[in-house]
């Protein structure tokens, strides 16, 4: 807990000096929303969602309390500009852990042609309490947007999937767990219309459907059929973020879930391209060689 | 001098786009559809703030912005102060 706080306390002293919305989600925001305690999930980062005009003074602060860059090159910087919607992470450190701060541009992935208003997206953020200290936080459906456009990233990027265990039962538990936890302000009308808004419904379903393989709950159940279309069920046994990538499962989703490595269940299917394009990433993400 | 730094941009992009080839008189063409990927992207950036010795700021870095040889000659030209060079024309 001392940890949590002191980098909720190095969080504070930031945003002390930054004054353009934000909103901070995943960690300890979405322990709290889910489950009621800002620990109940153990989390290494604090993830914080930014207008890209506000990056600038973001980094300001960020440097003015301390923080320092994590990036590793200067390929490394311009992919993440230019394609990951995500800057290099920054790191505070402490005599044994650090605090790191990864900044967020955008709820999509780099490889779709989906664009979202930020601003807008942002614009309604709530106050939370986390160990003392005031944050400002997505509202409770937006967090579940949030959560399931991650979690659609992370089952289907053919690095993340290439690199690291990116399909996890709590991925699930936390969804299903954030639903109806707030079940009066994620009602299905209101789900429904704000994921037509933003043009997610094939992956609202795809992230529920699975949520949905693991909980068998009656009112998850409503929310799938309500969610169910001809686009959502053809992205079921694929993988791959867009359309040039796509591929189709070998493997049924309990092996999936189950596979410590999911880089076996998907090496035989991956193109020169495909791998010359996990080879970047490493480098830019991981510091590995090409 | 604008001239020079085009000439050093098409250089460059034709050196990392794989099987494209941008001419000199292609440089409002669009690089993507002449082959530019995101690696190629990367490699043509990190090349240019090599040779002309400078940092392309955050903003200018996306496909939309330095898409075309035209384009990165003038955020580079911007970079470096290049004046503004009136189009030549005949003194009849």
């Amino acid at each position: 807990m001392i940890i949590t706080k002191t980098r909720y306390h190095d969080l504070s002293e930031v945003l002390s000096h930054f004054n353009m919305p934000y909103a901070i989600v995943k960690g300890n925001v979405l322990s709290l929303l889910a489950y009621n305690s800002p620990i109940k999930r153990i989390s290494g980062d604090i993830d914080i969602l930014l207008n890209k005009d506000s990056r600038k003074e973001f980094v300001l602060a960020l440097k003015k309390c301390g923080f320092i860059s994590n990036a590793k090159n200067r390929e490394s910087e311009v992919f993440m500009y230019a394609f990951s919607h995500q800057t290099p992470s920054f790191s505070k450190k402490h005599n044994a852990f650090s605090t790191d701060i990864d900044l967020n541009f955008d709820i999509f992935w780099g490889e779709t042609n989906k664009e979202i208003d930020m601003l807008e997206f942002i614009s309604d953020c709530i106050d939370l309490e986390i160990l003392g200290y005031s944050i400002k936080s997505l509202t409770p459906i937006k967090a579940l947007i949030q959560l399931i456009l991650h979690h659609f990233k992370d089952m289907n990027s053919i690095f993340l999937l290439a690199t690291r265990k990116s399909i996890k039962y709590n991925m699930f538990k936390d969804v299903y767990y954030l639903l109806k936890n707030n079940l009066d302000k994620i009602s299905l009308d209101k789900l429904y219309g704000m994921s037509s808004k933003y043009k997610i419904i094939s992956y609202v379903f795809y992230v529920l459907y699975y949520t949905g393989q693991i909980f068998d709950d009656e009112i998850l159940k409503q929310y799938i059929e309500a969610f169910r279309t001809p686009e959502g069920e053809s992205l079921l046994n694929c993988y791959g973020l867009c359309d040039k990538e796509r591929k189709e499962w070998k493997y049924d989703f309990k092996t999936r879930l189950e596979a410590e490595n999911l880089y076996d269940l998907i090496k035989d299917d991956l193109t020169e391209k495909d791998k010359e394009k996990i080879a970047i990433n490493k480098r830019v993400f991981m510091g590995g060689t090409e | 001098m604008k001239e020079v730094i085009a000439d050093k941009v098409l250089e460059i992009v034709n050196t990392n786009i794989e099987n494209g080839f941008i001419s000199s008189n292609q440089f409002d063409a669009d690089l993507c559809a002449a082959g530019m990927d995101s690696i190629s992207f990367i490699r043509i950036i990190v090349a240019l703030e090599e040779e002309f010795d400078i940092e392309i700021p955050d903003e200018k870095l996306l496909l939309a912005e330095m898409n075309t040889v035209s384009k990165i000659t003038d955020v580079i030209s911007s970079i470096l102060k290049v004046p503004y060079e009136a189009d030549s024309y005949v003194d009849e």
